[in-house]
């Protein structure tokens, strides 16, 4: 936004240098004589005036708004007087020319009107002649076209009115004619039909044939196959035929290797047996335990839930014996307090009786001198 | 406010008086030279950018006044009159001055 103030101040001042070169050259052109050329040279140099307001408005230390001011109203004034100029000036013109018309129409002998009537006004009534005479021909052609015309359609007309009757009677013959080809394509369509029918029929046998031609190929082609499969089949049993014969050879050994190894079978059962047994044993036994575990368990629950009631007696108990601790903390500390009380009387009765001693020594005192005075 | 509105009212009264007079001033031309006449062309091409500069400038402060929106608001109304328009006024006389210094 700055730059873009900036840039309008800078354009205000070279646009200011611009008009002052454009007076200078004017200035000089003027001095040279250019004014002759000129019918009015006044809304040229006022139009060239219109720049100075903008000169003057860059004047430094003339507020912004006063100096857009200044240059409003010094283009105002200024196209306010080319206006006017231009307006007189026009109006002057336009007058005079307007009275050199009129003289022309109230003197019909001026030179400059019968100038102007042999000049343009003649070679155009010539013009306007030579139209009108060759409008003229073309009519009268026209006109001379259009009778041969009409002659010769009414030639035609009545030509076509004698051949009348016979139009008619072609017509008659035409329409007969058109009956008769209509009856024939109506049996034409009939043994077309027949046709249509027939030709249908022939092509369902055709696809039947051709489907039972086609289901033949394929059972060839399928005993072919079968043929061939029946081939490899025998060719493949023989091959296990053989197979076997040579598993069968490979089985009898085994099976004697399989005798010698019931006889061990036998051997290990029996020892299967004496283990089978063991393992009965060891089966009770392991139940007898399973059974004494249980028991054992049923007591360690029952003690853990005594352990518990006897937990919660010693909670009680400890709780109980803690008051009594307290109780006790509070008897030995009432005890304490009586027996600083206690020491505290003892102090005030030795106190008393040391007073009382006093007291009767004194009271002694007293009645000894009393009895001194009495016997004085 | 008071500048604001006289500015207004000038530029747009400018506007019309300068518009009637390229009117008239294009009625009159000269046809004696080629050059004259487009020397004269170029002047009141150049009168024609001032008067739409003008326009635009009386046009900017009525919406200043009626809208009451700041001046920086309205930079582009003086970007188009004064950084486009005012140097275009200022060409078109230089170039008419130009074209009569070569009859």
């Amino acid at each position: 936004m700055v730059e873009l103030t900036e840039l309008i101040a800078i354009q205000r001042y070279l646009v200011a240098i611009l008009f002052l070169i454009v007076s200078i050259i004017w200035y000089r052109l003027k001095k040279a004589g250019i004014g002759s050329l000129f019918r009015n040279i006044s809304p040229i140099n006022l139009g060239l005036f219109l720049g100075l307001p903008f000169i003057v408005s860059l004047i430094p230390h003339i507020p912004r708004n006063i100096g857009f001011l200044i240059e409003s109203g010094g283009v105002f004034i200024i196209s306010l007087v080319i206006f006017t100029l231009s307006f007189k000036d026009f109006a002057q013109r336009d007058n005079a020319r307007t009275e050199q018309l009129l003289e022309l129409v109230e003197k019909p002998k001026h030179p400059i009107a019968l100038e102007f009537a042999r000049k343009i006004v003649e070679p155009e009534i010539k013009m306007l002649q030579s139209e009108r005479k060759k409008i003229i021909d073309f009519e009268k052609e026209a006109i001379q076209r259009a009778g041969n015309k009409e002659r010769e359609l009414e030639k035609k007309i009545k030509s076509f009115e004698s051949r009348e009757p016979e139009f008619k009677q072609k017509q008659e013959h035409i329409d007969s004619e058109i009956s008769n080809i209509k009856n024939e394509r109506k049996i034409l369509v009939g043994e077309k039909k027949e046709i249509q029918d027939t030709k249908d029929l022939l092509d369902d046998q055709k696809e039947e044939l051709a489907v039972a031609k086609l289901r033949a190929e394929k059972s060839k082609e399928k005993e072919k196959k079968w043929r061939k499969e029946l081939r490899d089949e025998k060719f493949r049993l023989e091959e296990g035929f053989r197979k076997l014969e040579a598993e069968k050879s490979r089985l009898e050994k085994k099976e004697k290797l399989l005798a010698i190894i019931d006889q061990k079978s036998d051997a290990l059962a029996k020892k299967s047996q004496l283990l089978a047994k063991k393992e009965e044993a060891y089966a009770t036994r392991i139940k007898e335990l399973e059974k004494r575990e249980e028991a054992l368990h049923d007591e360690k629950d029952e003690s853990a839930v005594e352990r518990r009631k006897f937990e919660l007696e010693k909670d009680k108990l400890e709780e109980s014996a803690e008051k009594i601790r307290r109780k006790r903390e509070e008897l030995i500390h009432y005890e304490n307090s009586i027996q600083e009380e206690k020491q505290k009387l003892e102090t005030l009765k030795s106190i008393l009786r040391a007073k009382e001693e006093k007291l009767e020594k004194d009271t002694g005192d007293m009645l000894k001198k009393q009895r001194e005075l009495l016997e004085k | 406010m008071i500048t604001e509105i006289l500015i207004a009212v000038f530029s747009i009264l400018s506007f019309v008086l300068l518009f009637y007079s390229i009117i008239v001033l294009i009625k009159r031309r000269q046809y004696e030279s080629t050059r004259i006449l487009l020397g004269y062309n170029a002047l009141v091409f150049g009168l024609f950018a001032l008067a739409v500069f003008l326009l635009i400038r009386g046009v900017k402060y009525l919406y200043l006044l009626l809208s009451k929106i700041e001046e920086s608001g309205l930079i582009y109304f003086d970007v188009l009159s004064t950084l486009i328009l005012l140097p275009i006024v200022a060409a078109s006389f230089l170039v008419s001055m130009l074209l009569f210094r070569s009859v």
